[in-house]
């Protein structure tokens, strides 16, 4: 039970005070006496204003006292309220994370507390039925569509709502549609920060180069030394994935299928891009291949797709057609190196690394906006009160006019 | 309002049994009755001669006389009649309030009854105005033998109201020779006073019972609003510290009515509503004939 205007309290019972003190300082009216030669007395004080020990009329103070009672109760507005946690922490969780950094987020949470773990979607759990898990990517736009779409239950039970994000902010968490989102939010969103594990020691292993002869991308990949993806990188230049090619590629490893059928074509001058790194070469495109299905993360200068990323495991499978002739020093360039090595790294174009949060991100936007109305809290209790309070006034006065007649 | 039973109407009757009231005036009626009229006429008990003169009843002249000396003398004597008497009863509602309830209206109404079969019994005849606040009620005067009985049930069939004008009651009476007012006095004092002078210098009798409740003059130590019976907008406290301003005040009242009655030659006697009825009337027959003192 808690009161939207708890001062009427303090004014009911100020009043309620002053009720027993005017029952104790009583003007008492001495009886009405018929005296024939009442002209003969002197004039006076017909009332006299004394000081009791015990209230006087206790019904009627009684009576008074119950009215003022439920008149300040009435007030004071009492609504039935559950019991509420001070504060409430929701915390967005990055599926990307490490997971000794998810755990450790989840961990400095309370019991109250609540999770929604995002990647590509966000699902909202408690504290205790959370468990850290790897995705490969995630979306802040989806933590941020289910927080809006849940805040007021989340806040319902708190007297205050608190939002920590544990995130990388990767860019390919953020959309279009992010910012947006993140407006609909009241709140202020914290960012934790987050320790990732040293990974500059881990051994990356070479570049694995399955190739019959001289194969220029051979050559080229000799030239990067080390696989310069994070766990291992696998070059198949046969026309078919081996087993061991998907094993590798589940088990984190970059594997570039580039077949070596398309050689025979006459090449001719082609550009090909892999984030904002363009290597032009003679080169053929090989339409009559069939690339695996994912998304596209190298193009044709006419903007046609060349390099498609399928995602296998943790690791990923990058199938480019494009045929090189197979003379020449152009596959052994810099451009050529240094788009290899961009090819290579696709899979995790966004390594081990953790962004720093956005600043419209954290400060709540000025002009808030809400899915639902707050609701207006209104005291049931309180017409009933005011009602019954002024039903008992009306009583005393038709019973202090009865009993006056 | 309660009234006195028949059988204390009864009691006083029968100790007032025997009481004279002689009026202290003559009066000039021609009715024989008890009381030495002012009249001379040819009484058996003679109380003086003169000489006869023409014109005199001869058989008034004593015969005995006139053998023995020869000389013509006629017998004279003081005649008798009666005294027709109105007792004047003030019905206003400060005879029927007080402190002890309706002892001074109860005393009135004893006293009137009281007077009224004395009266009688000297053959007088006996009439009754009660001033009420709706109207006098009036009993002729009569000497017939239920006249008391008629004033009992008078006096027991009204109640007292309002705040009655007592003086117009004594304007233009006739054939009235004596007049007995019982009053608290608390009404229209003063033209009562000048109506009164004006009887008794029309030679009536004139008899003031000031009626005074015991409750008034010792008010006790309660305290009260003390509300005037025919003003109910005359309020005043009534506490142990008003008692010496109350009782020099109206002290100084019933002196001051004492001593104005007493001067326009009529009999003015107090009488406390605790007081014995025949007591109080035997004392009014005495004051009133002057052979008893006026209090």
């Amino acid at each position: 039970m808690t009161w939207l205007a708890p001062w009427a309290l303090a004014a009911g019972a100020l009043g309620m005070l002053g009720v027993i003190a005017a029952h104790l300082l009583s003007r008492q009216r001495p009886r009405a006496l018929a005296l024939a030669t009442a002209r003969f007395l002197p004039t006076g004080m017909l009332e006299a204003t004394t000081l009791q020990r015990v209230p006087t009329d206790r019904w009627w103070m009684l009576l008074r006292l119950l009215i003022l009672a439920l008149l300040a109760l009435g007030v004071t507005q009492p609504v039935a309220t559950i019991s509420r946690v001070p504060t409430r922490t929701v915390l967005l969780l990055d599926g990307t994370l490490p997971l000794p950094a998810q755990q450790r987020a989840i961990d400095a949470l309370g019991e109250s507390d609540a999770v929604i773990a995002f990647d590509t979607v966000a699902v909202i759990k408690a504290r205790d039925g959370v468990r850290a898990r790897l995705a490969r990517s995630a979306s802040l736009s989806a933590a941020f569509a289910l927080l809006a779409h849940a805040r007021d239950s989340l806040a319902s039970r708190t007297t205050q709502l608190r939002v920590t994000i544990a995130s990388s902010f990767a860019s390919r968490s953020f959309d279009p549609a992010t910012r947006s989102l993140r407006e609909l939010l009241p709140d202020s969103i914290t960012a934790l920060p987050i320790e990732l594990p040293d990974d500059s020691a881990v051994a990356r292993g070479a570049i694995v180069v399955h190739a019959v002869g001289d194969d220029p991308i051979a050559a080229t990949a000799l030239l990067l030394g080390d696989s310069v993806a994070r766990v291992g990188t696998i070059i198949e230049r046969g026309d078919v994935l081996t087993l061991a090619d998907s094993s590798a590629a589940e088990s984190g490893a970059t594997v570039l299928w580039w077949p070596t059928r398309s050689a025979k074509v006459v090449p001719a001058l082609q550009a090909l891009t892999v984030a904002s790194t363009t290597w032009i070469a003679p080169m053929t495109r090989d339409s009559s291949a069939t690339p695996l299905a994912g998304r596209v993360v190298g193009w044709w200068a006419d903007g046609s797709a060349a390099v498609r990323e399928h995602r296998m495991g943790d690791g990923c499978v990058l199938s480019l057609s494009a045929g090189l002739p197979e003379a020449g020093d152009h596959s052994l360039s810099l451009a050529a190196q240094a788009w290899l090595a961009a090819v290579l790294t696709s899979c995790d174009r966004e390594p081990n690394a953790v962004h720093a949060a956005p600043a419209w991100l954290a400060a709540p936007p000025s002009r808030r906006l809400s899915f639902a109305k707050r609701p207006v809290i209104a005291s049931l209790a309180t017409p009933w009160l005011i009602g019954a309070a002024l039903g008992l006034a009306l009583l005393e006065l038709l019973l202090r006019r009865r009993f006056a007649s | 309002m309660a009234a006195p039973g028949y059988h204390e109407y009864g009691a006083l009757l029968d100790a007032l049994r025997g009481v004279r009231w002689t009026a202290r005036l003559r009066p000039r009626t021609t009715n024989v009755g008890a009381h030495v009229a002012k009249r001379i006429g040819p009484n058996v008990e003679v109380t003086e001669y003169r000489p006869y003169r023409q014109g005199d009843d001869p058989r008034r002249l004593d015969w005995k006389l006139l053998a023995r000396t020869d000389r013509a003398y006629v017998r004279l004597a003081p005649d008798i009649a009666t005294s027709p008497t109105l007792i004047v009863l003030d019905g206003s509602a400060s005879m029927g309030a007080g402190l002890g309830g309706d002892t001074k209206w109860r005393q009135a109404r004893m006293l009137c009854v009281g007077l009224a079969a004395v009266g009688r019994g000297a053959g007088d005849a006996v009439g009754l105005v009660i001033a009420l606040g709706r109207g006098a009620r009036r009993l002729a005067p009569r000497a017939r033998g239920d006249v008391v009985r008629e004033m009992i049930r008078v006096v027991d069939s009204v109640e007292v109201d309002g705040s009655p004008m007592v003086a117009p009651i004594l304007d233009g009476m006739r054939g009235i020779e004596r007049v007995v007012l019982i009053s608290d006095l608390l009404g229209d004092a003063d033209a009562l006073l000048l109506r009164g002078a004006s009887l008794i210098a029309r030679g009536i009798e004139v008899i003031v019972v000031h009626l005074v409740a015991r409750a008034e003059l010792s008010l006790g130590t309660e305290r009260a609003v003390a509300v005037d019976p025919e003003d109910a907008a005359l309020r005043r406290p009534l506490a142990r510290s008003a008692q010496r301003a109350y009782d020099d005040a109206f002290g100084a009242f019933r002196s001051s009515m004492r001593t104005r009655w007493l001067a326009t030659g009529a009999r003015y006697l107090a009488i406390v509503d605790d007081q014995a009825p025949s007591d109080a009337v035997r004392s009014l027959v005495r004051a009133a004939a002057g052979t008893g003192p006026v209090s």
